[in-house]
């Protein structure tokens, strides 16, 4: 056989299409966490004890002084995450801006050790809430089954964008 | 080789959308995807003049990468500003992988197939080869239109997500960007970030031009990330052109596809293999325009070094202009190619077309085929993609 045993697509493509390709997505390991804007949101939710999600709350709060994405403006930072939606970060000595926390992610005390994490609303993920990693979580609170991947993804390093346009000013081009 | 009239799937658009291609009829006449028409090969025929020469020519281009980290000359010749040969030569050395790429070939099923130029560092058309081609033989067979040992020259899937698996780019986030309001690269970088997922990598997407820069001279993306390895749908000659291009070197980030690939990627590369292997039978007389010998070739094609998708292209038979196509790119160093006679077949209606057979590699090796068939002989924009299938 000159071609592919199976072609699988896993995130492009809707997932009504159920012809000869199936789509990967249903096999993919998946997360169950909760996401929630306050710990009394999480509380009432009923999922986990009022102490778990004060707990998880302070740490999610601590990571994202250190993990949020920092901006040379505050233009750029509200560019990314909405108008009105960025603040003065002190953490890294002032200049910078950091988008508002807008939640926090948790899940799986003790068996998967998702470590609870700050949440944004990203913009430029049409309105998701994202991680600090820019992983998708969805799109409102309350529990959530996720890629495994957006709660064990590789750390990933954030900076300052001081400038951004200094690539695809060349006219337009459209693959080859 | 023969191009057969077969019946539609009554369904095929809606497939289509399903399964990510809504590009499937966004040409300028409102057709891309050919459903109803097919080529038919044999086997042995796909293998001797489409397969066997892609391997063959994918050695004599790494020859040619090897050559032109050691010369100085080459280099210049094909118009690499001095500034980049270290990042050139480095990511050579370092060994630094390629994924894919798109030789394309006159072919017309009888004598050899011809190089018409060598797509290795932005080629598209990629996903309709690998997924919906795919698709189409599975459920045509289903159908009973095609008869139940029909196959395809098609494992260009498989041997993506397997190259995305080996090209150490484990541990780390993979970036994935295309150009602002593209949307047919757009789904060539979907497509591609959807293989390098399956490969378990963890994988992000932004624009071009929403790359940014940070006070270390690193790469950002719009989140805050450090783009730590990136696959960009955008050409080499550009980025090294434009305002971030001199941060590339120091910048800590891995590119794919690698620096090195700008020599491949320049239509220079026709007159450099035919100076070291002239008569090659898979490749057409090419010169440097400024070379003497350019003179001799009366009928010809005349190639920016960085032109794509036809872009900038004249044809010349017997001296006279036949065909041309605007350029976005104006003067600079161009190479005349000795013109290729592009076989004819005729569509349903009768109106002729000109097929050029795309042999794609990934990882070094020959792994599928994809045709784009054009009325006019500069294969552009306006070509339309026809499916294949393998039978006796």
């Amino acid at each position: 056989m000159k071609r592919s045993r199976a072609v699988r697509l896993a995130l492009m493509g809707s997932a009504s299409a159920a012809l000869a390709l199936p789509l990967a997505a249903c096999d993919e390991p998946k997360q169950e966490v909760g996401v929630y804007p306050s710990a009394e949101a999480c509380t009432r939710d009923g999922v986990y004890s009022a102490d778990e999600c004060r707990t998880a709350f302070d740490a999610a709060a601590t990571a994202n002084a250190e993990a949020a994405p920092r901006f040379a403006s505050k233009e750029l930072c509200e560019d990314e995450f909405g108008d009105g939606r960025c603040e003065a970060d002190s953490y890294h000595g002032g200049g910078y801006f950091m988008p508002f926390m807008l939640g926090y992610m948790m899940g799986g005390f003790g068996r998967s050790g998702v470590a609870p994490q700050p949440v944004y609303r990203s913009r430029s993920a049409g309105g998701a809430i994202v991680t600090s990693r820019g992983e998708s979580v969805g799109t409102g609170f309350g529990r959530q089954t996720v890629r495994a991947a957006a709660t064990a993804a590789p750390q990933r390093t954030t900076s300052v964008v001081t400038s951004k346009g200094g690539f695809g000013t060349r006219a337009r081009f459209g693959g080859g | 080789m023969e191009r057969v009239s077969l019946p539609e799937r009554a369904d095929w658009m809606a497939t289509a959308e399903d399964h990510g291609f809504g590009f499937h009829s966004t040409g300028p006449d409102g057709c891309y995807w050919v459903e109803g028409a097919a080529y038919r090969f044999t086997l042995e025929r796909v293998e001797r003049d489409v397969e066997a020469p892609a391997a063959d020519l994918l050695g004599l281009c790494y020859e040619t990468v090897e050559r032109a980290v050691a010369d100085d000359d080459v280099l210049r010749r094909l118009d690499v500003p001095e500034a980049f040969w270290p990042l050139v030569r480095e990511s050579w050395r370092r060994g630094e992988r390629d994924l894919y790429g798109r030789f394309d070939f006159a072919y017309d099923g009888e004598g050899p197939a011809k190089l018409l130029e060598f797509n290795a560092d932005t080629p598209t058309a990629l996903y309709e080869a690998s997924v919906f081609q795919w698709l189409w033989l599975e459920q045509m067979r289903d159908l009973g239109h095609l008869p139940a040992g029909a196959d395809q020259f098609n494992a260009i899937h498989e041997r993506l997500i397997d190259a995305f698996g080996r090209m150490d780019l484990g541990g780390h986030w993979l970036h994935f960007a295309s150009c602002r309001d593209a949307p047919e690269d757009r789904a060539t970088v979907d497509y591609l970030r959807d293989c390098a997922h399956q490969a378990g990598l963890a994988t992000d997407y932004c624009t071009i031009e929403d790359i940014g820069r940070d006070a270390k001279g690193r790469f950002v993306d719009p989140e805050g990330h450090v783009i730590g390895q990136i696959f960009k749908l955008y050409p080499w000659e550009d980025l090294i052109r434009e305002e971030f291009g001199a941060l590339i070197p120091a910048s800590g980030t891995r590119f794919i596809e690698p620096p090195w690939k700008m020599v491949l990627a320049n239509k220079g590369l026709l007159a450099l293999l035919w100076e070291r292997h002239e008569g090659h039978p898979n490749l057409l007389p090419a010169y440097f325009e400024d070379d003497p010998r350019a003179s001799t070739l009366a009928s010809y094609a005349r190639k920016h070094l960085f032109g794509r998708e036809g872009d900038g292209v004249r044809l010349v038979r017997d001296g006279r202009e036949v065909a041309a196509l605007e350029s976005r790119y104006g003067e600079g160093r161009h190479v005349v190619q000795a013109l290729a006679d592009l076989p004819r077949f005729e569509r349903g209606d009768g109106t002729p077309v000109h097929p050029v057979v795309g042999a794609w590699v990934v990882a070094g090796e020959p792994v599928g085929m994809g045709i784009r068939e054009d009325a006019a002989l500069i294969t552009g924009d306006n070509a339309h993609f026809v499916p294949h299938f393998l039978a006796d």
